[in-house]
């Protein structure tokens, strides 16, 4: 981390939490505990329920592929971007295994796989993104315990 | 080859630390400009500057992404944009004025749809639906940091964001009317010991999958600007993409190609030789990874006459629409 990089996070933290506006009628993944990804702050029920929603997609992709693609596009894709940058500064490795598990199931959905077939990238995605949110200490959704 | 040492964005995090300091506990109305931060965790609109590399000077195109707090993403239409300049980390301006409103167009991402013929109104959408970042031409007279605010009606309720961004007062990536790096990218040819996920990341780190677009890999800018051919160079790394636009933005270059291929050579660089060692292409870093004490951004998509100057420079989102006029204006090569 670079020195300037650490007094703005310094600012954040400091700034951030006392002048936090919580609204209860907001979706839970949008509140709560934040990791900072590049600056921006990252709720981390937002990175749990994208791994929930990565499961929901791989069980319900071999008979509605549709639904699990707007699953995947709505509920995790851009959260997977984010744990992937995040968890790029302590383990690039796992960085890239998670990016590339992710490019095979986007390739599926762009090249209109069957709904077999996505689910059996998706399932390498789960896993590598429940080690990637492990990686994280994010608390795990019920489906990737 | 060069090794990447740096943060890729650390100038984010300052402004957005600026931003914060600035506005952080302003209200949401929109009056005082101001919301919380480049995210919203209240559920208004999330807003981000999609553009890299700006700079002071003439009205060019900054693009800015806007999402939901719950990741719909606002799509179609146009959006009125205002920008606030917010001073230095030294010397920051104590009251902020916005500026007037600029119109910004949706711009779709590539392979995803248009706005529907007569939308003008925006549309919150699932992201299986529709993706993209609106684009607006506007001139931008001071470096330092800067804020964009969008305010628009959704559904009849008026919605709004902002985000941080930083304006340099020099270029770090070539520009439109300076020479094209002339790179010895790697290519289909490269040698057995060169990485296949080298040429092409889509190719795996174990470089066992087929290299999708290998007529993208098949010379160097270096030799066709030597024949005195236009280039479109793409820099682009389809797997490891920071944007989410690098995969997009390299099929539709491909397609491209086979419809203007007798008008210009068209290349794409991989960005990283070694993505998990943190190596990235020489040929990459020639062009965007000048200044290494700065960040990395892609992907790039980068118009060069067969003189080898720079003719067009599209950051991060590029566009057939905008693309295409470029290349009918070159000649059939004989």
């Amino acid at each position: 981390m670079t020195p300037r990089f650490a007094v703005a996070l310094l600012v954040l933290l400091v700034a951030g939490p006392a002048c936090v506006k919580v609204d209860t009628a907001d979706p839970p993944p949008t509140t709560g505990p934040t990791i900072v990804v590049a600056g921006d702050p990252v709720p981390v029920a937002q990175m749990t329920d994208a791994l929930a929603n990565l499961c929901l997609a791989r069980d319900e992709a071999p008979d509605r592929p549709q639904a699990a693609e707007a699953r995947f596009f709505d509920r995790s894709h851009t959260t997977l971007h984010l744990i992937a940058r995040a968890v790029e500064d302590v383990d690039r490795s796992l960085a890239a295994r998670l990016l590339e598990a992710k490019q095979k199931v986007e390739a599926d959905f762009s090249g209109l796989a069957s709904g077999d077939r996505v689910a059996d990238d998706l399932g390498p995605l789960v896993a590598v993104t429940r080690d990637a949110l492990d990686r994280l200490a994010v608390p795990l959704p019920p489906c990737a315990k | 080859m060069t090794r990447m040492q740096m943060s890729r964005r650390p100038a984010l995090a300052w402004a957005l630390a600026l931003l914060l300091v600035l506005g952080a506990c302003s209200s949401d109305d929109g009056s005082s400009g101001g919301t919380t931060a480049t995210t919203s965790p209240t559920g208004d609109l999330v807003v981000q500057v999609a553009s890299y590399d700006l700079v002071v000077g003439p009205p060019a195109r900054v693009i800015v992404g806007v999402q939901s707090g719950d990741q719909q993403i606002l799509a179609f239409g146009t959006v009125p944009v205002r920008f606030t300049y917010l001073g230095t980390k030294d010397a920051p301006v104590k009251e902020p004025v916005a500026g007037p409103p600029v119109t910004a167009a949706y711009l779709p991402i590539p392979g995803t749809p248009d706005s529907p013929v007569g939308v003008i109104a925006p549309q919150l959408v699932s992201g299986a639906q529709a993706r993209g970042v609106y684009a607006a031409s506007v001139g931008l007279d001071k470096p330092g940091f800067w804020r964009a605010e969008v305010t628009v009606a959704v559904d009849g309720e008026d919605q709004s964001g902002t985000g941080a961004f930083e304006v340099l007062d020099h270029h770090l990536v070539p520009g439109v009317g300076d020479a094209a790096p002339r790179s010895k990218n790697l290519t289909m040819d490269s040698p057995p010991d060169v990485p296949r996920g080298g040429i092409d990341s889509r190719a795996g780190s174990d470089g066992t999958q087929p290299i999708p677009d290998p007529e993208l890999h098949a010379t160097t800018v270096e030799a066709a600007l030597g024949a005195g051919r236009p280039v479109v160079v793409v820099i682009a790394t389809p797997v490891y993409c920071t944007s989410r636009f690098c995969g997009p933005v390299t099929d539709m270059v491909q397609e491209l190609s086979h419809a203007y291929g007798d008008r210009a050579t068209f290349i794409h660089i991989e960005v990283w030789r070694d993505f998990q060692n943190s190596v990235v292409n020489q040929a990459a870093a020639d062009w965007i990874f000048r200044d290494q004490s700065t960040g990395l951004n892609e992907p790039w998509v980068f118009v060069v006459g067969g003189d080898g100057v720079i003719t067009a420079r599209l950051d991060n989102v590029a566009t057939k629409a905008e693309l295409e006029p470029l290349l009918q204006a070159l000649p059939v090569l004989p």
